[in-house]
């Protein structure tokens, strides 16, 4: 009878590690088979945003199944809704004292951490998040940065000074790729910068110092070629990698306004790109297909100036000595003046960027977007900076103490939200997903399809 | 005179405990085997995880082709078998497959989606562009 017992209680003790055991077993197996949907899942978010930049929000009225690793996952189309203009955040701590450059899809930001290291940064243009970061060991401060391609990677040239010397770099998330030396400061309040390669894929920078003399720069060997341009433009790498100016040491750019913006685009829809370059009397282009340059300087000062796509095309408003306003806008052969719609005499100042009758820039030292009903919408204030951070149009973004706040490409206006919801089928079961918000902006012909999760931040 | 187990009572009791035991044993061995062959599976399944999701945060796809590394995890050893290819046009499927011995293997799979092939010309463009003189 106590042998009975005994067993009985040791049997139970084995059946018992037994079950254990198999639910173990079981809880890893499910645990696998979460993580393969979840991949799926994920896998086939990407194909549907796939499909959305290629094939528009049309797609959302097919039937939307992928099928991945024995896992079939389904969307269903929950509803439309306006996405609005798409913002982020950039967490940067004493961004006012870093040198940010906008380059491409990402944002570089360059800062003193003591008084022989920087750190340099880079952020993700979708999101905001670090995705690389590096440190380097100089004494010299950051002043300065343009964006580079380098090995088909977005980079920058940044250039650190010292009281007596400078130092040129070429940073991408890889780590510093070239840096020389250089046994004076070359950067000026009203300097410019632009980056480009040689034949050989060498890194090279144009310093100007606003006007049409500047100096380009072997980023490798650090040896200088002075380069000059006609008045009223600058020195500058033009779209298609080529330079624009002479190599000579010209003449002197004394007496010359300085350019305070340059910017390319095809302004005379040849399809070729130009550039055009703005100082405080004139608005010139080169051309890209002739060479030629056309300006118009009608005497004044220049106030705002932009390129409107669809509209008025590279335009400015010059106020003259009277006070009057007049408007100039590029021709087939040169500026002719033009009364333009009432979005455009709100007061812009400097550059602004049109798409249609959707206006955007700076007025009353704020940055806004104006619709073509007049309705004007204030996207960020404080200190700003422009330049292209996610891959799209002109970027804008304002300074604080921790972070970058950022409007991306307003011109567009705003997108379209499609929300879906995922159903996901393994081994004859069924489980439902995550609810997938894909928010769409459309500009130029080009789609951009951005994700996140309901309940989320983008 | 004492009172006693007959023979017969003896050899059914030694009986019982004899399978009883030779049960606990086996399940005994079961779940120490089974444990750590679970160990062992769960330290593969995370590298595999780990390796998908480095690939994820990765800003181009991988080459093409197969990869094969040995990594260990709490002292343990692990083959890591990564295989890129492409699917379409515009897709590329990774296959992790992660062993440990000839017991343990666990593969997940992640399909990433692209315009590839404009990428690819978009390059071949910007090179045939590049400044031709310096």
């Amino acid at each position: 009878m106590i042998a009975l017992l005994a067993a009985v209680v040791v049997m139970l003790a084995a059946t018992l590690l037994i079950g254990l055991t198999r639910k173990m077993v079981n809880s890893h197996i499910a645990r696998l088979e979460t993580a393969q949907i979840t991949l799926s899942e994920n896998s086939a978010t990407d194909g549907l945003a796939f499909l959305l930049a290629e094939q528009g929000p049309g797609v959302a009225a097919e039937q939307l199944q992928f099928d991945l690793a024995g896992v079939s996952t389904e969307f269903s189309h929950l509803g439309t809704a306006t996405a609005g203009i798409r913002t982020g955040f950039y967490s940067i701590e004493n961004a006012v004292r870093a040198v940010l450059i906008p380059a491409g899809d990402r944002l570089i930001a360059a800062q003193r951490l003591d008084g022989s290291t920087v750190l340099i940064t880079f952020f993700s243009g979708e999101s905001f998040k670090a995705t690389s970061e590096f440190v380097f060991e100089t004494d010299l401060q950051p002043v300065t940065g343009t964006p580079i391609l380098y090995n088909g990677e977005q980079g920058a040239v940044i250039v650190f000074e010292g009281n007596d010397s400078a130092l040129i770099c070429v940073v991408t998330s890889q780590g510093v790729q070239t840096q020389v030396f250089l046994d004076s400061p070359v950067i000026s309040s009203t300097s410019m910068l632009s980056a480009g390669e040689s034949t050989d894929g060498t890194p090279l920078v144009i310093i100007t110092r606003g006007a049409n003399l500047g100096t380009l720069y072997n980023c490798e060997s650090g040896v200088p070629h002075h380069i000059s341009s006609p008045a009223g433009t600058c020195p500058v790498f033009l779209a298609d990698g080529s330079i624009f100016g002479s190599f000579s040491s010209g003449t002197s750019s004394m007496g010359i306004a300085h350019v305070v913006d340059v910017f390319d685009g095809d302004f005379n829809n040849d399809g070729r790109d130009d550039m055009a370059f703005a100082t405080r009397y004139s608005l010139s282009v080169f051309s890209g297909a002739t060479s030629g340059i056309l300006s118009s300087s009608p005497g004044g000062s220049l106030t705002c100036w932009g390129s409107v796509g669809g509209r008025t095309g590279l335009c400015g408003m010059w106020r003259m000595p009277n006070g009057q306003e007049k408007w100039f806008r590029l021709g087939y052969d040169g500026f002719t003046e033009f009364i333009p719609e009432m979005n455009y005499m709100l007061g812009w100042q400097g550059r602004f960027y049109g798409n249609g009758s959707t206006l955007t820039g700076f007025i009353d030292g704020r940055a806004v977007i104006v619709s073509s009903s007049g309705y004007i919408l204030e996207l960020l204030s404080g200190e700003m900076f422009t330049g292209n951070a996610d891959g799209g149009d002109t970027d804008f973004f304002s300074l604080s103490e921790d972070g970058v706040d950022a409007c991306f490409n307003p011109v567009n206006g705003d997108g379209l939200r499609l929300s879906f919801s995922a159903a996901n089928r393994y081994r004859g079961s069924e489980s439902s997903g995550e609810t997938h918000l894909f928010s769409i902006y459309e500009s130029q012909g080009e789609r951009r399809v951005f994700h996140t999760l309901e309940g989320f931040d983008q | 005179m004492k009172k006693g187990f007959t023979l017969v009572e003896v050899a059914v009791a030694s009986v019982i405990i004899l399978i009883v035991l030779t049960a606990l044993t086996f399940a005994l061995f079961s779940f120490v085997h089974g444990g750590r062959t679970l160990e062992l599976q769960q330290g593969a399944f995370t590298l595999a995880r780990v390796e998908i999701a480095a690939i994820e945060r990765l800003e181009e796809y991988p080459e093409t082709g197969v990869t094969v590394r040995a990594d260990t995890l709490l002292g343990r050893r692990y083959i890591v078998e990564t295989t890129v290819a492409f699917n379409g046009e515009n897709a590329v499927d990774v296959f992790v497959e992660v062993s440990s011995g000839d017991s343990v293997s666990i593969e997940l799979t992640r399909r990433f989606y692209s315009d590839i092939s404009y990428n690819r010309n978009s390059d071949q463009n910007r090179n045939a562009n590049r400044l031709e003189t310096l």
